[in-house]
């Protein structure tokens, strides 16, 4: 990647770019999947270097509601509105149900799959969002109140990827026609 | 203003378009009139479909897209001593085919191939026979409008829209062959009206035009042939006491068709696995232990297909992992992650 989108990337991990720059980088690592690498490596270091993982995920949360935000006003600006004007977190349905459409679920599903927040978990508040560190899975504080996620990596892709796939053979071998093995003779990694 | 004079001229437009009107109105009436025999339901079309699809001979080049790229396959489909044989190409790329015959199915694919690695991983065993789709047992979750006819293939078809009833499942529009009721062509289409999947015939050959030759594969050098089975006896083994991993909520209409403990081939590791349908779509639940490196609570999309993936805590309050993938809409597959839950009775 360019010297300058890493500077990009790297400002708007240090919650120093604007608006515009942001939606620029997004849309730049949303197309590149060694960019996204790249953004996960520079979320890590900048947290380890300033040991504040709350405060960088806050700025990576910001970056994410921007992007949403660009994009959902494109929908229901005024139920947008709204919900941006009442954050606070919401207990039992998920807040995007009452924001959004697809195209909002699926930004946000692309920017937690990047980034690695779950902003998708209403229940957790801006300072239990933070980047969970790779320790034993064990160790993991894992409940129904808090679950912690950790970035997105090539192991997760791919066990998702066969998932789909048994789902999709599952589901061919019991279906007449033409389109039952379809989706596994087409498929292709992205 | 309108000038006097131009009024005529108006009426006589209007009454045109009122004529044209009435004829489609007329037209449309012929197809849905409730009054009519039960042949021209689009129930029975549909349960037509699912029969032409299994005893019909057809051979035929179709196109197919799935979200992000557009692909050419060819299909052919013939009952050979009351067996039913097939063979699907992939007619891009590297060399990719799907062999049926009766209960053996193989794929046939070329070294190097992404989906062999692929394939290693995924979850080994039989497959639950479970008639996970069929046509002619859709759920009372949607609703059924003929519109217009259309021609596709060089065929003349009549077109049936399948919608949604509610938000947790998708739409359908179809193409039927008017002669024949096979499926010419399909759109899966989101709650939006945003097209998700199309499938289109491009050429089609029935009956005897349809050559017995053409169902054998032809060998490519070096290929790879991996083979999926069957359960030999139905996999109605879904009320069994020890599922002891329950969804609390999954959307009005779907029934369990299939559940069932795999073993990853790699590790070993077990993952149970439960599949709902609606007769029209389905969705697979998937829980495992959490892996040694952890994971990611993640969705991801493609097509018509989401994968939804949430940490939740299981026996012993041990991690596990809930994978939902499904043709559904994000938001109905969130809301099914949510709800999967551990029962410590059964």
């Amino acid at each position: 990647m360019s010297e300058k989108l890493k500077e990009a990337v790297s400002a708007a991990i240090d919650d120093e770019a604007d608006e515009f720059e942001l939606r620029r980088v997004l849309d730049e690592v949303h197309k590149d999947k060694t960019l996204k690498a790249a953004w996960d490596r520079y979320l890590l270091v900048g947290a380890m270097l300033r040991k504040e993982h709350s405060a960088v995920a806050d700025g990576l949360r910001d970056a994410v509601w921007a992007e949403l935000e660009m994009v959902a006003a494109e929908t229901e600006p005024a139920a947008v509105a709204q919900e941006l004007a009442n954050p606070e977190p919401h207990r039992g349905g998920s807040r995007l149900n009452r924001v959004t459409g697809f195209a909002v679920a699926a930004s946000v599903a692309l920017a937690v799959a990047l980034i690695g927040v779950n902003l998708l978990d209403d229940t957790a508040a801006p300072d239990a969002v933070r980047v969970a560190d790779t320790s034993a899975p064990q160790t993991l504080p894992v409940s129904s109140q808090a679950r912690l996620s950790r970035p997105v990596t090539d192991q997760d892709q791919a066990r998702t990827a066969a998932l789909m796939l048994h789902h999709t053979q599952q589901l061919g071998m019991n279906q007449p026609g033409p389109a039952a093995f379809t989706k596994l003779v087409t498929y292709q990694s992205r | 203003m309108i000038r006097p004079y131009l009024q005529p001229l108006l009426v006589a437009l209007a009454s045109i378009s009122l004529s044209l009107a009435s004829m489609v109105h007329a037209a449309t009436e012929a197809i849905t009139d409730p009054t009519q025999s039960d042949i021209d339901s689009p129930r029975q079309w549909l349960a037509d479909m699912n029969s032409a699809f299994m005893e019909l001979s057809y051979d035929g080049i179709f196109s197919f897209y799935g979200g992000s790229d557009l692909a050419s396959l060819r299909i052919v489909h013939m009952v050979i001593d009351g067996e039913q044989r097939e063979r699907l190409m992939h007619l891009n790329g590297a060399p990719r085919e799907i062999v049926r015959k009766g209960e053996d199915v193989a794929c046939i694919l070329m070294p190097g191939d992404e989906l062999l690695e692929l394939e290693a991983s995924i979850p080994s065993g039989p497959f639950a026979r479970a008639f996970i789709r069929r046509y002619d047992q859709i759920s009372e979750n949607y609703g059924f409008d003929f519109f217009g006819e259309d021609r596709i293939a060089g065929r003349e078809a009549v077109r049936l829209a399948v919608s949604p009833l509610d938000e947790d499942r998708f739409g359908y529009r179809l193409w039927l062959d008017k002669q024949t009721r096979l499926l010419l062509r399909s759109e899966l289409v989101d709650t939006t009206g945003e097209r998700l999947e199309i499938f289109q015939f491009n050429t089609l050959k029935l009956g005897d035009q349809v050559s017995a030759d053409a169902l054998e594969p032809v060998g490519h050098q070096g290929e790879i042939r991996s083979h999926l089975e069957l359960a030999a006896k139905p996999a109605v083994a879904v009320s069994q006491p020890e599922i002891r991993w329950h969804a609390g909520w999954i959307p009005a209409g779907f029934v369990m068709a299939a559940a069932d403990v795999r073993r990853r081939p790699d590790n070993l590791a077990s993952i149970n696995t439960m599949m709902y349908s609606d007769g029209l779509a389905a969705f697979s639940v998937f829980i495992e232990n959490m892996p040694q490196a952890g994971a990611a609570s993640m969705v991801s999309r493609e097509g018509a297909t989401v994968a939804v993936t949430r940490l939740t805590s299981g026996p012993q309050d041990n991690p596990y992992l809930v994978t939902i993938v499904g043709e559904l809409p994000t938001v109905t597959a969130e809301r099914i992650a949510e709800s999967v839950e551990f029962r410590n009775q059964p």
